[in-house]
């Protein structure tokens, strides 16, 4: 066993590091001791089998395969610098922009949701429109009816035929209300209502066609008159109480005393459609009262068809024109005068 | 003889470190595949230091390539401090060492018998057919050499073995060890000094002589 301060030296020695005056030493030490001898000796052995080693080939692969992680870890890099890096000016951008990204949300949600609702109440007022021609017993052929597919197209109204010039714009208008239109639009409604009122009052009480026409005048012209005709959507709202409002003052009318009166409206109804005629429905108006729209000359055929389901009383005509608004009440017997 | 061995190894070190300057200036320019010269010039003694430290092939050749894959992520830190091929081996040292420990790990976690065969860095230890050919005879010693030669370095702390591997092994000189593993030149000799008496003391005991 070597002497305790020789070991490191020893070491040293085998590799020539050692400066000139310590190799002196080390080698008068050498001379006189046995155990350092015998332990250098065994230690350039050790240093002798640690050469015979060698060394390992690397597979013919492996620089290719390097450079194939060498140019995925490229591009990787190259992506997430381009996103991260400088981290102290990317991330505070990032920051920045989820939050921008939030606010306009926010505000987008926020200013779309009252088109919304404005949409859900041109959906609820038109269903109220259509039910009511249910309650009139009418076929689904007026202006107003929804198309079968309710659901596929809840703002269109399946009226093509409806004689306003503007429907297409106006289903347009509908379908799309800005928030804009929105309020007047139900101010529209309520003031159509009241005028729709006022006009079934002036036809209950059967007044001059003057003041039919002067009411009609007002609701087509006054105060909506002055409405930018950008608001569409107004526009079908004004076609639908034009509508009604003609029917309020008929170009003829007259009564008929029926046994049946379901019956004899189904057979009224038919005789209409034959003769070309259009049923028309009209807000408030008594369960016993039809409204049509026909040919003048078809007139007589109608009351002819209409004699057949009962007596005809009170007929009042008007030359108004080539078409012309008919209204039919009808009289079951026991409540006929 | 061995100073000879020393100075022609840093010759080749110096000379290799102006190549690599010049292929990691292309690489830092944008050009992905001057890459492929460093590793085609460093792959065998990458793979060699990884093999010595981990004793194993195919953990070795992994560890090589994640030191390659990682030496370029962090090429831009390379400051030319010291020679590119001493940086790069530094990297390598660090994964061998790291890969080491995992499977130290890995081995306690499994049950091993006393009867199993003690897997080496030559590969297996099972007993192999029988020659009268005597250089066959001849190979088959130098193999069972290599082999215990190989078991005395495992036996041996990572501290010692990654320094007798690099100064008796690779023939690195004191002060790129002393770079890589970022000692002092002292430390590096001490535990080489400590190293090369372990392993003598180690092959004393299997072989009875040296």
């Amino acid at each position: 066993m070597a002497c305790p301060f020789m070991k490191e030296k020893l070491s040293e020695y085998l590799d020539g590091t050692l400066p000139a005056e310590d190799r002196e030493y080390v080698e008068e030490h050498l001379a006189s001791c046995e155990d350092c001898s015998r332990t250098l000796a065994e230690l350039k052995a050790t240093l002798e089998r640690l050469g015979t080693l060698g060394e390992v080939q690397p597979p013919p692969w492996f620089a290719e395969k390097v450079m194939r992680d060498v140019r995925e870890g490229a591009g990787k890099n190259g992506i997430l610098r381009w996103l991260f890096y400088p981290l102290h000016i990317k991330l505070p951008a990032e920051a920045l922009a989820v939050a921008l990204v939030a606010v306009v949300s926010v505000y987008l949600f926020h200013a779309m949701s009252p088109e919304m609702s404005v949409k859900q109440a041109a959906v609820a007022e038109k269903q109220d429109v259509v039910t009511e021609q249910p309650e009139a017993g009418f076929a689904a052929t007026d202006a107003f009816s929804l198309p079968e597919d309710e659901n596929a197209q809840p703002f269109a109204p399946a009226g093509a035929e409806t004689s306003t010039e503007d429907e297409g714009l106006a289903n347009e208008e509908i379908m799309e209300p800005s928030p804009e239109v929105a309020a007047p639009q139900m101010r529209i409604e309520r003031e159509k209502q009241t005028l729709s009122e006022q006009a079934k009052v002036a036809d209950s009480e059967f007044k001059t066609h003057e003041h039919a026409n002067l009411l009609k005048d007002k609701q087509i012209t006054g105060e909506y008159k002055g409405e930018a005709p950008a608001e569409k959507g107004m526009v079908l709202k004004k076609e639908a109480s034009e509508t009604m409002t003609e029917a309020t003052a008929p170009d003829a009318r007259f009564s008929v005393v029926v046994e049946d009166e379901a019956f004899a409206r189904h057979e009224i109804e038919s005789a209409i459609m034959e003769l070309g005629g259009k049923i028309i429905t009209r807000e408030g108006e008594p369960d016993n009262v039809m409204w049509c729209e026909l040919a003048a000359d078809e007139l007589d055929n109608l009351v002819e068809h209409v004699k057949q389901a009962g007596e005809v009383k009170d007929f009042k005509y008007e030359a108004a024109g080539e078409r012309i608004s008919v209204e039919i009440e009808l009289l079951e017997e026991e409540a006929a005068p | 003889m061995t100073l000879e061995l020393s100075n022609k190894v840093e010759a080749r070190g110096r000379s290799v470190a102006d190549e690599d300057l010049s292929a990691v200036a292309r690489v830092l320019g944008g050009d992905v595949e001057a890459f492929g010269d460093i590793v085609r010039r460093h792959e065998r003694r990458m793979i060699n230091i990884a093999y010595r430290i981990t004793g194993n092939f195919e953990e070795a050749c992994e560890v090589a390539q994640d030191a390659f894959v990682s030496a370029y992520g962090k090429l831009k830190s390379f400051k030319g401090a010291s020679m590119f091929s001493t940086w790069l081996y530094s990297i390598v040292l660090n994964l061998s060492r790291n890969r080491l420990k995992k499977m130290k790990t890995r081995q306690s976690r499994e049950t091993r018998s006393v009867d199993d065969p003690v897997p080496t860095a030559e590969g297996s230890v099972e007993a192999e057919p029988a020659s009268d050919d005597p250089t066959a005879l001849e190979e088959l010693e130098r193999k069972e050499v290599r082999r215990q030669v190989q078991g005395c370095i495992d036996a041996l702390d990572v501290e010692f073995r990654e320094v007798i591997v690099l100064r008796d092994v690779q023939g690195f000189q004191y002060d790129e060890i002393a770079s890589m593993l970022g000692l002092a030149a002292g430390t590096v000799k001490s535990r080489i000094s400590r190293a090369r008496d372990s392993v003598r003391e180690c092959l004393k005991k299997i072989m009875g002589v040296l």
